[in-house]
C-alpha cells in the first residue's frame, strides 16, 4: 500500500504564513510529480477553497490541509515539521507547527488511498501518537508512527 | 444483535480527514466515559460503519457531527445532539457528557429540522413545508411508539378469539378462562393505544413534560370516546403547551431547574391539558362518532366508495397517522360489533406488502436481489397485517409505488366490502382467519388486489428501468 500513497517530511520549515506554507505543499507536488506541472494555481485554490469551507487547524498544533482535484495524479502526504509557529485558525485557537498536506486525486475516489488518508487524520486524534510526532526529529521515525497507527507498511 | 447506548454520525464536505477525526473523538471519549458508542461515517469513500435502524432503534441518543447531511431523519423520534464536525473534534468529551446527561443540551427534532434546512439554505422560504414535516414528524413518534401496543394488544385479542368470538364472555357457552385472560391482556395493551400516541406526540415536541401531558390527555381522550382525534389533539396541545410554558418560565434563576423539570412544567402541562381535554371531549367525541359514521355508512351504501376510501387510507403511509386514523376507526366499530368495516380496513393494510411481492416475483429482472429479497420477507410481514413491511418500497420511488399500493389495497378492501366478509380480530392478518366469516372470500379478496397491485407496481418498475437504460445510450 505504501507506494500508493506518496509521503514527504520536512523538517525544520520556515513558511510564515499559512499560504505561505500552502504554496510549499503544491510545489512539492510538482517535484514529486503527483500534481500536473500546470495545474499550479489550481491546486492552490483548491487548498484554499477547502480552508475557506471550514478550517483544517485542528487542537495542540497540528493541521490537515487537503485538495481534491482531477489535476492530482497520485495521492501523497507532505509532513512539513516548522521551526516556527504560524497562525491557523485552528480549532483550539493555537498556532500550528506541524502540518500534514493531503493530495487526493479526484479519479480514485472510493479507493484504498482514501482509507490511508482518513486513517492519518485519525491518528492525529490519538494522544500517543501525538507524543510520538512531537518528538519525532527524523523521516524514520514519523514514518514509524504512521506505520504503528496506519496501514500503511 | 449488537446494542449501543449512543450512536453518532459524522460528516464533512471533503470527507478525507474531518469525518474521521471526529469519529476518533467520540470513540474515544466514549471509552473514557465508559459507554458503547457506535459512529456512522459519511466521508469520500462513502457511508461506512453504517448504523441500521436496529441499532437507531436501541440507541439512548443520537449524535451528529457533520457539517453535511447524514439522513438524520433516520433519527426521527431519538433524542438528538446535532454540531458541526469541528466541535465533534475539539468537544467530544463534553458532548459524551451532555449525551449522557440526558436533558443538557438535547434538540428537539423540530430544532433538528429548521437547523439542518437552514444549513442547506435550499428551504429556508418554504415555512409551511417545513412546519409541515415537523407536524408529520411528531405525528410518526407517536405512531411508532404506539404500534407495538396495537400489534401486541390485537395479536392476543385475535389468539382469544380461537375459541370462539365469545370466548371470554362468561355469559357464552363458549367461554373459557385462558380465552378470557387473553382477551383481557389484549384489550388492555389495545387501550393504551390513543394514550400512548398522544404522550409520544407530546414527547418529540417537549420530551418529557410534553409526555405527562400528552399521555394524561390521550388517556381522557381514551375514556371519553373522543378517540384518534383527540389522541391528536391533546398530544399536540400539551406538547406545544410544555414549550409555551418553558419560554414563559425562562427568566427564573437556574437554580430552580429541577424544580422546572418535576414540578411546575408537569404539574401545570397536565392541569391545563387535562382540563381542556375534559372539557373538549364532548364536541371532539361528536365530531369524531361522525367522521366515523361518515366511514361506516358507506359500508351498506356503497362499498365500492367506501373501499376505495379506506384503501387509499391504509396505503397512503402505510402505518403513519394517515393508515392509523382508518385503523382505529376500524377498531372503535369493532367494539361496537361492526365487524365488517375492519375486514375492509385489515385487507387494505395487509395487501400493500403483499403487493411488493408480487411486483418483485413477476418483474424479477428489474429489481435487486435486495428488492426481492425483502419482496418475499414480506409474505410474512403482510400475512399478519404489518403494513410497515412496503416502506422501504415506497420511500425508494413514492410517486409510482404509492399509487399501486393505494389501487391494490382499494380493491382488496372494495372486493371484502361486497364479500360481506366478517373480521371480528383487531390484528393478526391471517393468523385469525379461523374467527373471519367469509375467509376464503377475504383471502380471495386481498389476493386479487395484492396481484393487481403488483403488476402495476412491477410495470411501472419495468418502465423507469428500460427509460433510465435508453436515457444512457
Amino acid at each position: 500500500m505504501s507506494e500508493e500513497v506518496k509521503i514527504k517530511t520536512e523538517f525544520n520549515v520556515t513558511a510564515g504564513s499559512k499560504e505561505n506554507l500552502i504554496q510549499k505543499i503544491v510545489d512539492k507536488g510538482i517535484e514529486i510529480s503527483a500534481i500536473q506541472s500546470d495545474s499550479k494555481d489550481e491546486i492552490y485554490q483548491a487548498f484554499l477553497k477547502r480552508e475557506e469551507q471550514g478550517t483544517t487547524g485542528l487542537v495542540d498544533g497540528y493541521a490537515i490541509p487537503h485538495a481534491e482535484s482531477t489535476a492530482i495524479n497520485h495521492p501523497a502526504l507532505l509532513i512539513y515539521k516548522l521551526k516556527e509557529s504560524i497562525e491557523w485558525e485552528s480549532m483550539d485557537g493555537k498556532p500550528v507547527n506541524f502540518v500534514f498536506g493531503i493530495l487526493v486525486p479526484t479519479k480514485q475516489k472510493g479507493t484504498a488511498h482514501l482509507k490511508i488518508l482518513s486513517e492519518i487524520a485519525k491518528m492525529l486524534m490519538k494522544k500517543d501518537a501525538k507524543d510520538q510526532l512531537a518528538s519525532a526529529d527524523s523521516e524514520e521515525s514519523i514514518m514509524r508512527t504512521i506505520k504503528n497507527y496506519t496501514s500503511i507498511d | 444483535m449488537s446494542e449501543y447506548k449512543i450512536v453518532g454520525a459524522t460528516g464533512c464536505p471533503t470527507g478525507i480527514a474531518h469525518t474521521y477525526m471526529a469519529q476518533e473523538a467520540l470513540e474515544q471519549a466514549a471509552e473514557t466515559a465508559g459507554v458503547s458508542i457506535k459512529v456512522e461515517t459519511h466521508g469520500q469513500i462513502g457511508v461506512e460503519n453504517q448504523l441500521s435502524a436496529e441499532e437507531i432503534k436501541n440507541a439512548d441518543v443520537v449524535i451528529i457531527a457533520s457539517d453535511k447531511d447524514v439522513q438524520s431523519e433516520r433519527f426521527t423520534g431519538k433524542r438528538v445532539i446535532d454540531v458541526s464536525v469541528g466541535k465533534g473534534i475539539r468537544d467530544a468529551d463534553k458532548l459524551i457528557e451532555q449525551a449522557l446527561a440526558g436533558d443538557g443540551k438535547v434538540l428537539r427534532s423540530s430544532d433538528i429540522d429548521e437547523e439542518t434546512e437552514n444549513e442547506s439554505e435550499s428551504y429556508t422560504d418554504e415555512e409551511s413545508s417545513n412546519f409541515g414535516r415537523t407536524v408529520y414528524k411528531h405525528l410518526m413518534n407517536g405512531v411508532s411508539h404506539m404500534l407495538p401496543f396495537v400489534v401486541s394488544g390485537g395479536v392476543l385479542t385475535a389468539l382469544s378469539f380461537l375459541w370462539g368470538i365469545h370466548s371470554a364472555d362468561p355469559a357464552s357457552a363458549d367461554y373459557n378462562q385462558v380465552a378470557a385472560i387473553l382477551n383481557t391482556v389484549g384489550g388492555v395493551s389495545m387501550g393504551l393505544m390513543v394514550p400512548v400516541f398522544a404522550g409520544f406526540i407530546g414527547d418529540s415536541i417537549s420530551q418529557r413534560p410534553g409526555l405527562v401531558a400528552g399521555f394524561v390527555g390521550g388517556m381522557i381522550a381514551h375514556t371519553t370516546e373522543a378517540g384518534f382525534l383527540g389522541g391528536i389533539l391533546a398530544g399536540f396541545l400539551g406538547g406545544y403547551l410544555i414549550l409555551f410554558l418553558q419560554k414563559l418560565l425562562k427568566g427564573m434563576p437556574k437554580s430552580l431547574d429541577g424544580l422546572k423539570a418535576i414540578f411546575i412544567l408537569p404539574v401545570i402541562g397536565v392541569l391545563i391539558t387535562g382540563v381542556t381535554m375534559a372539557l373538549l371531549a364532548g364536541p371532539v367525541e361528536t365530531i369524531n362518532i361522525a367522521m366515523m359514521n361518515f366511514l361506516s355508512g358507506f359500508q351498506g351504501s356503497n362499498p365500492i366508495v367506501l373501499g376505495i376510501i379506506v384503501g387509499i387510507m391504509s396505503a397512503a403511509d402505510m402505518g403513519g397517522p394517515i393508515n392509523k386514523a382508518a385503523y382505529v376507526t376500524g377498531t372503535v366499530l369493532l367494539g361496537q360489533g361492526n365487524y365488517y368495516f375492519m375486514a375492509g380496513v385489515s385487507a387494505a393494510c395487509i395487501a400493500p406488502p403483499l403487493i411488493t411481492t408480487f411486483a418483485t416475483q413477476f418483474y424479477k429482472k428489474y429489481y435487486s436481489k435486495e428488492d426481492i429479497n425483502s419482496g418475499l420477507v414480506n409474505i410474512i410481514l403482510g400475512s399478519t397485517h404489518i403494513t410497515e413491511g412496503a416502506i422501504p418500497f415506497a420511500a425508494k420511488d413514492p410517486i409510482r409505488v404509492l399509487p399501486s399500493l393505494m389501487l391494490g389495497s382499494s380493491i382488496a378492501a372494495t372486493l371484502t366490502y361486497m364479500f360481506g366478509v366478517q373480521v371480528p380480530a383487531p390484528h393478526g392478518g391471517f393468523l385469525v382467519l379461523p374467527v373471519v366469516t367469509g375467509a376464503i372470500q377475504w383471502v380471495l379478496a386481498i389476493l386479487i388486489g395484492s396481484v393487481i397491485g403488483g403488476l402495476v407496481m412491477g410495470y411501472l418498475q419495468k418502465r423507469t428501468v428500460e427509460s433510465q437504460a435508453s436515457g444512457t445510450n
